[in-house]
């Protein structure tokens, strides 16, 4: 990555660890070590997405698994 | 061959039902019709596996079927999403959580854990509920559930460019909601239209 800008394009895809090559990776995490304001943002988008993963996080009723656990003749 | 698709079904699709029913939950808001949407995953997914091929990607391929039934037969107005105001999302910056965040009056040394980290799980769960409708379905699939673009694009059967657009437009509204629900709480300082503010604007 050249710049921030090229950073913030793909931060989230950074994050998500999807659809980045191996030399992407190396390129943001090259510009992240050695950028502050990047790092900042990074950091924060990343533990503003687990936290709304958490907040998606809801286990199946067990009467709904034993449902489909009938269905398919477990 | 059938034999092993449903052996290889039943090995790796039962372990998916907390994962599924959590995004069942999210993309239907109600948590009948999410069991209702489950249920009819798995029943379609079971009556069409010999369309799946044995060894590839049976997460992204269930996350698939269960999108393309909420789309068709689970969301409320099936026929006319409404469109997305632009003001929605227009005078919304990137990172606009970030920004309003680092530039309060009096930034703690911790600001993530001082604003977002007192959020409780249910702000986060009302503002991802409040999204449009086919924003919320894509950060939920991409931010949420780690698919790529490209699965994202095959679940909501758009092309990549508005998986991306609604990913961007999606997230801005989203970290505006969390800032608002931030100064409801009481978490950052309100203007007198009950809006967070940042710090310029107390120096006034």
């Amino acid at each position: 990555m050249r710049n921030c800008e090229d950073v913030f394009e793909r931060l989230y895809e950074y994050i998500n660890a999807r659809d980045l090559d191996s030399a992407a990776v190396e390129d943001i995490r090259g510009h992240l070590a050695l950028c502050r304001r990047c790092y900042e943002v990074y950091e924060f988008e990343r533990r503003l997405v687990a936290r709304l993963q958490e907040s998606g996080a809801c286990p199946c009723p067990e009467t709904l698994k034993r449902k489909i656990a009938a269905f398919l003749q477990i | 061959m059938a034999a092993d698709a449903r052996q290889e079904f039943r090995e790796k699709g039962l372990p998916l039902l907390d994962e599924l029913y959590g995004t069942a939950l999210r993309m239907t808001r109600n948590p009948q019709i999410a069991e209702d949407l489950v249920s009819d995953t798995f029943a379609r997914a079971w009556k069409n596996l010999g369309q799946f091929e044995p060894g590839t990607n049976i997460r992204a391929w269930l996350y698939r079927i269960m999108t393309n039934a909420y789309i068709n037969d689970f969301r409320k107005d099936r026929r006319h999403p409404k469109e997305v105001a632009l003001d929605a999302y227009e005078k919304i910056e990137d990172f606009h959580l970030f920004n309003k965040v680092s530039r309060r009056a009096s930034p703690a040394a911790e600001p993530f854990d001082d604003v977002v980290g007192r959020l409780t799980r249910a702000d986060f769960q009302k503002a991802l509920d409040d999204l449009p409708e086919e924003y919320r379905a894509a950060i939920v699939l991409y931010d949420l559930r780690g698919l790529s673009y490209q699965e994202v694009a095959d679940a909501l059967s758009v092309p990549l460019g508005t998986v991306r657009s609604r990913l961007a437009r999606g997230r801005k509204i989203l970290q505006k909601a969390l800032w608002d629900h931030a100064a409801d709480a009481g978490l950052v300082e309100k203007d007198n239209n009950g809006a967070g503010i940042e710090s310029a604007e107390l120096n006034k």
